[in-house]
């Protein structure tokens, strides 16, 4: 069983061009994936509710195989958060993404906390992209796993290549963060497993960047790495499938 | 087909550990005929010497598998300068530089006597990119367009967050080759492979951390034609080397 935790639904990011929902579907098929997380990604630069929408529309037109987090700006205060229950209850998105680079904010901007509140009361869990400096790097996220350790928080690249021993640090240290290891190098990957826990891993792939071939690398690279065959499931869906009780058929 | 493995570490960081002997069974494992070799984490920081001399006694003991790159922190200053041609003298093939690493910022005028040796010396340096604040291919740009007759190696591409820089920065100092550990999305690649031509790119694992398994998938995931896979791997290394 395979889950991808992080990909992305657009149809055009400058000269990118995304995948529609079939075509997701296509990819997951070709490589045995059960289901794929989708994140907008235009989404974190306009309106978000438009983005949400289309969002729930994929899920909707493959439920067995797609599932979607929303996203939010931080900006907008209390509409933000209406837009989170509407998110949680009319859309049936189960949890947030995040993107401090693209939309331009700091994790720990007091306009964060309410966002962090809500996520709480709505049983989401919220998945940063992280690693970049100078607005979230795991460090950062870990302050708010300090502020409010009921919330789950996911880094959506565990550190890439140069945090990923902090986001080691971050994860034993606070039991509410997850990783994300998509761009840590394979010796990260192994730390993180023997260090924080496969129980805390999820696969993820950051499709369509890197188009196919980047997908067929990184399942070629987790495949090749020296951990136990119980801990690649875990990374490779148990995790997520425990977090937001999923049942891949 | 040969292959260079431009970037190695050996001996026993923080977090990192590769012996050379487990090195040479994963280069023969996988078909790489020779591997650009350098210290770790502290050595690369300030026991530079000691580095070195580990360097020397590997490329002693297999000078046929192990080009040595020295390490020497600009910090140092005159003393930098003296263990660098002490080490190229015994048999150090290159300069390898961690800005990031080492505390300084790639285009600093601190680094400039350290490149002048090197142009002496006639060796390529490889600089560490892809960490910010101070190991940028911005950075590095500027730094190989002071010294055109230097061949400096821009390792890991710059990695995630500023690939953006670094056909521009190919483009402003064609005096640099890329280095593709971590890198690995592959359709960029080969799109900048197409605009800055195969001959400037260059085959690295950066193991341990990376490994050359999954650095090779990738290269072969490239599909490249024979002859371009031939220079990736080997010929444009070689051909750095003199």
């Amino acid at each position: 069983m395979i889950i991808d935790a992080h990909t992305h639904l657009f149809n055009r990011y400058g000269h990118l061009r995304g995948l529609n929902a079939k075509q997701f579907v296509g990819v997951l098929d070709k490589h045995d994936i059960n289901m794929a997380g989708l994140f907008t990604l235009t989404g974190f630069l306009e309106e978000p509710a438009k983005y949400n929408n289309d969002l729930a529309a994929a899920v909707k037109e493959f439920p067995d195989r797609l599932y979607a987090f929303c996203t939010v700006n931080p900006r907008d205060g209390e509409k933000a958060l209406r837009e989170l229950r509407r998110c949680r209850f009319d859309l049936a998105l189960p949890g947030i993404k995040l993107h401090p680079w693209l939309q331009a904010f700091s994790v720990t901007d007091p306009m964060m906390f309410p966002i962090l509140e809500e996520s709480i009361k709505l049983n989401m869990p919220i998945i940063f992209h992280d690693g970049s400096v100078p607005f979230s790097t795991p460090s950062q996220i870990g302050l708010l796993a300090d502020l409010y350790p009921e919330a789950k928080l996911i880094l959506g690249h565990a550190g890439l290549k140069d945090f990923f021993r902090e986001a080691i640090l971050v994860a034993q240290r606070h039991k509410n963060v997850f990783l994300c290891p998509s761009g840590v190098p394979v010796l990260g990957i192994k730390l993180m497993t023997e260090k924080a826990g496969a129980d805390r891993m999820m696969f993820g792939s950051d499709l369509p960047f890197g188009g196919e071939e980047l997908l067929v690398h990184k399942l070629n690279t987790l495949r090749g790495l020296e951990i136990t065959d119980a801990e690649r499931s875990m990374i490779l869906g148990g995790t997520i499938c425990k977090m937001l009780n999923l049942k891949p058929t | 087909m040969k292959i260079i493995d431009v970037h190695c570490h050996v001996g026993k960081g923080i977090h990192k550990e590769l012996s050379a002997q487990k090195l040479l069974k994963i280069m023969d494992d996988h078909g790489v005929d020779r591997a650009g070799i350098c210290p770790v984490d502290e050595e690369i920081a300030v026991r530079n010497k000691e580095g070195n001399l580990f360097l020397l006694d590997l490329a002693r003991k297999w000078p046929d598998r192990f080009m040595g790159f020295a390490v020497a922190n600009p910090w140092y200053g005159k003393q930098a300068i003296e263990e660098l041609r002490r080490a190229i003298n015994e048999g150090l093939r290159g300069l390898k530089i961690n800005s990031a690493l080492q505390g300084f910022f790639l285009n600093d005028p601190l680094v400039y006597p350290l490149i002048e040796e090197a142009q002496r010396l006639r060796i390529p340096v490889y600089c560490h990119t892809g960490t910010p604040v101070g190991a940028l291919p911005s950075q590095l740009a500027d730094l190989a367009s002071l010294f055109p007759q230097v061949v400096f190696i821009m390792g890991h591409a710059g990695y995630t967050d500023f690939w953006y820089d670094v056909i521009p920065s190919a483009k402003k100092a064609p005096n640099i080759l890329i280095e593709l550990s971590h890198f690995n999305n592959v359709p960029t690649i080969r799109k900048a492979m197409s605009e800055l031509g195969c001959e400037r790119f260059l085959f690295g694992s950066d193991s341990p951390v990376s490994s050359i398994a999954v650095e090779l998938d990738k290269i072969r995931l490239l599909k490249l034609s024979q002859n371009d896979e031939e220079r990736v791997l080997f010929g444009n290394m070689n051909g750095a080397l003199g």
